[in-house]
């Protein structure tokens, strides 16, 4: 079932663009866990930089409107590579993600570029987000974010 | 009560050392000379000992624009040189880390062993005519020193011993950070547009933890938060006494009880300034190794390392990393907000518009007390022969 998996990317992508936090935790399953990892050429090892279920991302939302945030939007370009069954109503959904920054002066840049390693939940129709890994390739994301990538 | 040109030029009313000129943040004179008259004579450093485990393994790392590389020899022994052929002058070293046995230029084949020794010269009988030879010609071997797994390299082989320069200023550590090994496994880096010093100043003047709201609630609003005292080394280096920090008042976060390292109560928050870059700061669970390098006056390379003990369970490190990226990290709820504070005073500076920095508050050395910012800036001036308050005036 390609097409509604890569519609649940897409939405997703739109819903993060959107900051529909809400929204986005709707597309999510009970259990989902999201992570974000890079790797440190300077250590050799693999590194995780933030991780969270999803109590600890509505918390996280929860909380934005009080922190010192980059000014201006992000906006998601994401490609959907592959799609493969991994289990009984599970897949595996691997996606090319750029994440471009426009500033207030209406100046765009490339944020950060790696890949969304996904797990979908398919039961009844209904596609939810089970885990969402994103690899960067990126790892100088200027001052920093609050927001999932 | 709005103020004239005049009155906005106009130096403050205040003592020499309660004020800071923006132009030491500015000026491209006084960067190059910082770069000569403090960097290549101050202990800097410039990485832990966890990132060299076997022996072989090297770093090669920025200091101030000298590529140095630091390699653990075949006695164990961690020394540093500079990353720079004795021939012509080449990078030796062109990866961030790596294990060798020897190093060999990739330009002419020179090699060197990871003590330093020049061990081959291509066709060397080219050079016998002037009796140039291999004893002659090995690499330019750097200062080092290390405490509490910390590298700590020194350009100037004339300069003070690393204990008399450090004093007392690492005893907060001495438990947390020397009770078991620790490692590294965070690093990340963030091409800042400010100054070395305007990010530095975030570590020791901690009125700003107002525009955090994860301060705000976890540190401000706690009892004892402004009784700390400051303890202040006449090399610049600063100490605060600790903090039972509430976790827990931030939505979603647990109070830190669990893994507290060494010497610490649960939630304890400590914090450590070295002269002139790097601070180090222990939050219960995690700590964070905190330096920079210097790229340009309004430009600066962050080098951000979090640390865990070595050899911890996945279980455990699992819940330490946690900790260390609530805060810290490029997804910490803290850690950009000093970027974006220190690269708005930047934008003020760039040209002048702001044309002083106000370091006068005065509460009997308590936490908000900016007399730490004072001594170090005493301390910077006496490096550089000029004051702060009117650098360009000799």
């Amino acid at each position: 079932m390609p097409e509604p998996l890569s519609r649940l990317i897409y939405e997703t992508a739109l819903l993060l663009d959107a900051e529909d936090f809400p929204g986005f935790l709707n597309r999510c399953a009970e259990d989902f866990r999201y992570v974000i990892h890079a790797h440190s050429p300077e250590l050799g090892k693999k590194m995780i930089w933030l991780e969270h279920d999803r109590k600890g991302m509505h918390d996280m939302f929860l909380m934005l409107n009080q922190h010192v945030r980059v000014k201006g939007h992000f906006k998601r370009h994401v490609s959907v590579y592959t799609i493969d069954s991994v289990g009984p109503n599970v897949s595996r959904v691997h996606t090319s993600l750029m994440l471009i920054h426009t500033n207030p002066d209406g100046v765009s840049s490339l944020f950060a570029a790696g890949h969304y390693i996904d797990v979908i939940r398919s039961e009844e129709g209904v596609h939810s987000l089970r885990e969402r890994n994103v690899v960067l390739d990126t790892r100088d994301l200027s001052p920093g974010i609050h927001i999932p990538i | 009560m709005t103020r004239t040109e005049s009155q906005w030029d106009a130096k403050p009313q205040l003592p020499d050392d309660h004020y800071v000129s923006s132009s030491i943040y500015t000026d491209p004179e006084i960067f190059k000379e910082e770069r000569t008259k403090i960097f290549s004579k101050t202990w800097k450093f410039v990485c832990h000992e966890s990132e060299l485990p076997e022996k072989g393994d090297f770093r090669a790392v920025d200091h101030t624009g000298w590529p140095l590389l630091v390699v653990r020899g075949p006695d164990s022994k961690i020394r540093t040189f500079f990353n720079s052929c004795s021939h012509r002058g080449s990078l030796l070293v062109t990866e961030p880390r790596g294990n060798a046995r020897n190093f060999t230029c990739f330009f002419h084949l020179w090699s060197y062993n990871t003590k330093g020794d020049c061990i081959s010269i291509t066709r060397d009988q080219g050079y016998q005519d002037c009796e140039l030879s291999k004893d002659k010609l090995g690499l330019r071997e750097v200062r080092t020193e290390i405490n509490l797994g910390m590298v700590f390299v020194n350009l100037d082989d004339e300069a003070e011993d690393f204990s008399t320069h450090i004093g007392d200023s690492f005893n907060d550590l001495n438990e947390p950070m020397g009770t078991k090994p620790m490692e590294v496994f965070h690093f990340h880096r963030v091409l800042m547009r400010a100054n070395w010093k305007q990010w530095h100043e975030t570590n020791m003047e901690l009125y700003h933890e107002w525009g955090h709201v994860v301060n705000r609630t976890t540190s401000v609003a706690v009892p004892g938060y402004h009784e700390r005292k400051w303890k202040i080394h006449p090399n610049g280096h600063g100490a605060l006494e600790p903090l039972k920090v509430q976790y827990s008042n931030y939505k979603g976060w647990d109070q830190r009880a669990d893994l507290t390292l060494a010497g610490l109560e649960p939630g304890e928050f400590r914090i450590v300034d070295i002269f002139p870059n790097t601070t180090i700061i222990v939050r219960a669970t995690t700590i964070r190794i905190d330096t920079s390098i210097p790229i340009a006056p309004g430009l600066t390379l962050l080098e951000q390392r979090g640390l865990g003990v070595k050899g911890e369970s996945d279980e455990d490190r699992t819940l330490r990393r946690f900790h260390h990226n609530q805060f810290w990290g490029p997804f910490g709820r803290n850690l950009s907000e000093d970027v974006i504070f220190v690269e708005a005073v930047e934008q003020a500076n760039r040209y002048g518009a702001s044309r002083y920095g106000i370091i006068a508050r005065r509460e009997e050395l308590m936490s908000q007390d900016d007399e730490i910012m004072r001594a170090y800036y005493r301390t910077w001036g006496k490096y550089m022969n000029r004051r702060a308050s009117h650098p360009l005036e000799k």
